[in-house]
């Protein structure tokens, strides 16, 4: 429960990887690179993701997040995203 | 590197910007007819270059060994890292001049290291997009792309012609000195292209490090670009009076890049 006491609204598997991707490549490419990944990998709108759907998407973002942020900060990134994301 | 060295950086940045501005605004100011007069400030803008540009060709150094062998930002992290380095040497052989004598010659060896840079970081920054398109995140349709590189390309051939009309009729300079010249700005645009195609990608990332990383990298290109400009158009015009500002717009160049593939390197370091 919130402060205000209303209960926090869920967020999809998609909101929450976009989420983790945000500090590094800001709110708008985050959301886009969730979208696109998962509909090039499973062809699925990212508000369909599952957490069974995770693997798959994080082996689409992993060679876009090796060029743009490197391999040490990418494996942190995505080992986050397999931890946190429910 | 901490947020803390960051913001030393930025607060160090802002002061000898300042500091340079002033002296150009108010020369005759007691800080810049006592303390700090011409010949020493000179010396300590020559001291504050070689630093950030060393430091920037360190610090983008340091990111192409952060990175695997066969990494697609390998090859434009080593081109931006000689750039940056070929920059220094230049500055390095003006340094005793300017330190010592009080003075800047034009044109002299410096040159060759300063012209040298130009393809050395166009080609970084066109290898950056090209590896950054090729990682498949949707930067772009090759249609977008030439949109952007013939809109820049004509942008900045239209700038030419207004820049460097009153450059190359400028009475009293030698044909070496007016060719280089006029050949600092031109060379600055043909770097304003793949800039554009960058800063385009870097709008896209705001909100986030990379994007911050890019952001202040461009931004520091753009400065130099401005400072070249204003260097040709203030050797024509012979008024040795506005150099604080080229040295100034130098100092926030040199500055921005360091502080921009810093953060290239927090993130790849990481």
């Amino acid at each position: 429960m919130s402060a205000a006491g209303t209960a926090p609204t869920p967020r999809t598997v998609g909101q929450q990887v976009a989420a983790h991707l945000e500090p590094y490549l800001g709110p708008l490419n985050a959301r886009v690179a969730v979208k696109t990944f998962a509909q090039r990998n499973l062809k699925l709108e990212a508000d369909a993701l599952t957490r069974a759907d995770l693997p798959a998407l994080l082996d689409g973002l992993r060679p876009m997040l090796h060029t743009f942020i490197g391999r040490a900060s990418t494996d942190a990134l995505l080992d986050a995203i397999q931890r946190d994301v429910r | 590197m901490t947020r803390s060295a960051d913001g030393l950086l930025w607060a160090f940045l802002a002061a000898v910007t300042f500091l340079f501005v002033g002296w150009g605004l108010a020369p005759d100011a007691g800080l810049f007819t006592g303390v700090l007069p011409a010949p020493r400030l000179l010396a300590l803008a020559s001291v504050i270059k070689m630093t950030l540009l060393a430091t920037s060709a360190l610090w983008a150094w340091r990111c192409r060994g952060a990175v695997d062998a066969d990494h697609p930002l390998r090859i434009p992290f080593t081109m931006l890292a000689a750039g940056m380095a070929a920059t220094l040497l230049g500055q390095a052989l003006l340094a005793p001049y300017q330190i010592f004598g009080g003075k800047t010659p034009f044109p002299s060896a410096a040159d060759i290291f300063y012209v040298l840079a130009y393809p050395l970081l166009a080609l970084a920054l066109f290898r950056f997009v090209q590896a950054y398109g090729k990682s498949g995140y949707p930067i772009g349709t090759a249609g977008e792309r030439a949109v952007v590189l013939g809109t820049a390309a004509v942008t900045c051939a239209a700038l030419g012609f207004v820049v460097l009309r009153p450059v190359i009729a400028a009475p009293g300079m030698t044909s070496v000195e007016r060719a280089l010249t006029a050949a600092y700005p031109a060379l600055d645009f043909v770097l304003l292209v793949p800039l554009a195609l960058l800063l385009r990608m870097s709008l896209r990332f705001r909100g986030g490090k990379l994007g911050a990383a890019w952001l202040t990298v461009l931004s520091g290109v753009v400065f130099m670009c401005a400072a070249d400009v204003l260097f040709a158009y203030f050797t024509a015009l012979g008024r040795s009076g506005l150099d604080p500002f080229v040295h100034a717009a130098f100092i926030l160049a040199y500055g921005l890049i360091a502080i921009g593939v810093r953060r290239h390197l927090a993130l790849l370091a990481s």
